[in-house]
């Protein structure tokens, strides 16, 4: 199913933030792991997703180190930080408000009880 | 080679050049892991590049985000701190034209200090009217007529040639008049 790009955006860095507070992993990983774990919903551009760990690199969100693989490729492994993980919390936090508040108008009520129990 | 023009796009949009290394390699092993990827579902070397390079996006798009990230950006820290100094060394700029003692020499003791830490912000001579801005400033609030301060300007680092601003402060007719020579 094709999604609304407006959708995404602002919440990309959240679902960057989810994936690396699994582990570690270097920028192609995560573009695969978030294209495998939505069923191939979200097919994240490189030219987007590089600028935006860069950008939560600079806020502290997560931090990387470099490590030199088998075949002699130098990959930066990002990892989340403590102020990173905070920020997780919260994102998900404004993220189950909206969407409670989402499903109630579309659903009239029904969606509710669901938000709540999630 | 087409992954080298892309790279080149990308970093022609970041003006931060420092960051320019690591962004190339980031992205260039991101697109020789893609394009090994489709090589290994069996597509040809090239096709697998040119593919592989699609899926990265614009790279002006690209390049154009990165460089908001790196966006040179004021160190407000470093920003208060001089300014603060500036403050107090104002302040002992009135107290010398007020007192005509001790405070001089505090003063330009004072000032030099000022200007050799403003470079560090890579201001230049701009340290010069900062200086004069606020010590003209508290002179206006004093309503003296008329200040000379010898401010030295240190090493630019566009290869300015170290030396001394003389600036002349004179009020008249409640008008601020600035008048600087260079020794």
């Amino acid at each position: 199913m094709e999604i609304d790009k407006s959708l995404l955006t602002g919440s990309t860095s959240m679902l960057i933030l989810n994936l690396l507070a699994e582990g570690e992993l270097y920028g192609y990983q995560m573009i695969k792991a978030l294209a495998e774990k939505s069923n191939n919903v979200f097919s994240l551009k490189a030219g987007t997703l590089y600028p935006l760990l860069h950008g939560l690199t600079e806020q502290g969100l997560v931090t990387f180190c470099e490590k030199q693989a088998e075949n002699g490729r130098v990959r930066k492994y990002y990892s989340i930080t403590p102020k990173g993980n905070r920020a997780l919390m919260d994102k998900k936090s404004q993220w189950n408000t909206f969407m409670s508040a989402v499903n109630r108008v579309l659903e009239g009520g029904e969606g509710f009880a669901c938000a709540e129990i999630s | 080679m087409p992954v080298q023009r892309f790279l080149d796009a990308v970093c022609a949009q970041i003006r931060w050049k420092e960051a320019h290394k690591s962004v190339i390699r980031e992205l260039g092993n991101h697109v020789a892991d893609q394009a090994e990827a489709f090589q290994e579902e069996g597509m040809e070397e090239a096709d697998a590049i040119r593919e592989a390079l699609r899926e990265m996006g614009d790279p002006v798009e690209t390049g154009r985000q990165l460089d908001r990230v790196y966006r040179p950006r004021p160190d407000w820290r470093l920003l208060t701190l001089t300014a603060a100094l500036g403050f107090i060394i104002s302040l002992s700029a009135v107290l010398t034209v007020a007192t005509q003692s001790v405070f001089y020499v505090l003063n330009n003791l004072g000032v030099c200090l000022f200007d050799a830490t403003l470079p560090l912000l890579s201001y230049g001579r701009a340290s010069f009217f900062v200086n004069m801005g606020l010590i003209g400033l508290m002179l206006s609030v004093c309503r003296r007529s008329s200040l000379t301060v010898d401010t030295p300007v240190t090493q630019g680092r566009q290869g300015q040639s170290g030396g001394l601003l003389r600036g002349r402060y004179t009020f008249l007719k409640g008008r601020l008049i600035i008048d600087m020579t260079e020794k």
